[in-house]
């Protein structure tokens, strides 16, 4: 078994506000459980750059939300490229 | 007929690191490169492009570019080119038992002992070819001695006989004469700093060497001279073949690679793992442990551990193993790792418990090792995994934690 990294990412489909806030996900999940979940509020925002220095330069903005049934869950947006992710963190 | 009049070839792949670095990349063939060497900035091989733009082998780099602007610089990567080397002396040693290194590209092999085997000269020359990728462009020679037949390799492309392979010289016995006597003192395998005296006294072909008295020769140059000496006199230099140590080696890439002492530390927990389980090694114990690792630009780092008592259980290993690991300064982040047992021997016995006690902590791994090659037999390999830190303190989620196969 090749080591695997845990918590890799999973690509996931976003609706954004016109400001960029993300205002429903869909969670990764069975296809019928994929109906796009609204967000309630942003609980914390923070934003990693690492690695600029290097040839694989990584950039991403991380959101906490609360979501309309309840759960918590992170999510963050690849600034290189725009697409959204949901984590573990 | 090899055997009477040729018995020893020399395969050489001219230039060995540019060599590999452009069967890489054939873009640059006929362009004016060179590979800077590993570890001080100098030129290292350049390429015949370069050579007449005053770039030679030694130079500064800084001085080799103001010469030749266009000039292309290659990184070193030594890693690759000792693997494309060892490869080449194993095909060889499938098809002669004696085969001697003699530096990276070259090699020495002794035919007289299978010389018969083959249908004729050339089909054996062809076989020798062989065994170097093509794209190397290997040449061979063939001589009565080691000195001729290196010579010989030197020469395949400028002079050939008729019907022989294009990068193949034959020098017979009986030719000897005439063929090293214009052969100039540069090609000799001695110093550089006795090249350059020779050169000094206006001594430039062997030929010229050859009609030196030999007291002076040995009084000018001591030691060196005498072996010139004996190079020149035509004394046979046997082939040495390299000794044959059973080895056991694994190795793991990485996709991402490792940057923290800790994930290197954890990799190569299982790496040891992986070669103690090696079929080749089961029943054995091992005297010499090699860890090597190697970055994404070809860099190593190297370390060689003898250990005080034979053995091979994972943590007595582990022991020995994790403090070199612990104080490398390695060349940057690590993108193979490998462990390479040597000294293998049968294991006479480790003297344990005569009788263990079993305990419930015992029976309930002993039931989880069953069901894990249960997993193992249905799937066809494992499926339980263990996590282990790589770097917790991250701020990244995925390089905190990874999954390794559980023993």
């Amino acid at each position: 078994m090749t080591p695997r990294p845990l918590n890799a990412p999973v690509c996931i489909p976003v609706q954004v506000d016109p400001a960029g806030e993300p205002r429903s996900i869909g969670l990764p999940g069975p296809r019928d459980r994929r109906r796009p979940i609204p967000v309630t509020r942003v609980a914390e925002r923070w934003r990693i750059d690492e690695g600029w220095w290097g040839p694989n330069p990584l950039s991403r903005l991380y959101y906490r939300l609360v979501l309309a049934d309840g759960r918590l869950v992170t999510v963050y947006r690849d600034l290189d490229d725009g697409t959204w992710w949901a984590q573990r963190s | 007929m090899v055997a009477r009049c040729a018995s020893i070839g020399c395969l050489v792949v001219p230039r060995f690191p540019l060599a590999c670095e452009l069967a890489d990349r054939p873009e640059l063939w006929g362009r004016p490169v060179v590979v800077a060497h590993p570890d001080t900035p100098v030129v290292w091989s350049a390429s015949p492009a370069a050579v007449p733009e005053g770039v030679i082998e030694g130079q500064r780099l800084s001085e080799a570019m103001g010469r030749c602007p266009p000039l292309v610089v290659l990184d070193a990567r030594p890693a690759r080119y000792e693997a494309r080397d060892a490869a080449i002396l194993d095909a060889l040693e499938r098809v002669v038992p004696g085969v001697e290194p003699a530096g990276l590209g070259t090699a020495y092999v002794e035919l007289a002992s299978v010389a018969r085997c083959y249908r004729s000269p050339a089909a054996l020359h062809a076989a020798l070819l062989g065994c170097a990728p093509s794209e190397l462009r290997p040449r061979l020679g063939v001589g009565p001695t080691k000195f001729v037949a290196g010579l010989a390799a030197q020469a395949a492309v400028q002079g050939q006989r008729r019907n022989a392979a294009p990068n193949v010289r034959v020098v017979a016995q009986a030719e000897v004469a005439a063929f090293v006597t214009p052969v100039p003192v540069t090609a000799l395998p001695v110093e550089a700093e006795m090249i350059r005296r020779l050169r000094l006294v206006g001594i430039t072909t062997v030929g010229q060497l050859a009609a030196m008295p030999r007291h002076a020769l040995v009084a000018q140059f001591g030691p060196q001279g005498k072996r010139l000496v004996a190079l020149l006199d035509g004394a046979a230099e046997p082939v040495r073949p390299r000794p044959r140590e059973e080895r056991v080696r694994e190795r793991l890439a990485f996709p991402e690679p490792l940057t923290s002492r800790e994930s290197v530390l954890a990799a190569a927990r299982q790496v040891l793992r992986r070669v103690l389980r090696h079929p080749r090694q089961r029943g054995r114990v091992a005297r010499q442990l090699v860890v090597r690792a190697e970055t994404e630009q070809g860099k190593r780092w190297e370390s060689k551990v003898t250990l005080r008592h034979a053995r091979c259980d994972h943590e007595g290993l582990w022991v020995t193993l994790a403090p070199a690991l612990e104080r490398a300064s390695l060349p940057g982040p690590v993108s193979e790792l490998s462990i390479e047992l040597r000294g293998l021997r049968p294991s006479r016995g480790w003297q344990g418990e005569l009788l263990p006690t079993r305990n419930a902590s015992t029976e309930r791994r002993e039931r989880i090792e069953e069901g894990m090659r249960q997993l193992q037999a249905h799937y066809g390999r494992s499926q339980v995994g263990r996590m282990v830190p790589v770097e917790p303190w991250s701020r990244i989620p995925e390089r905190r934690w990874a999954l390794v196969e559980l023993e």
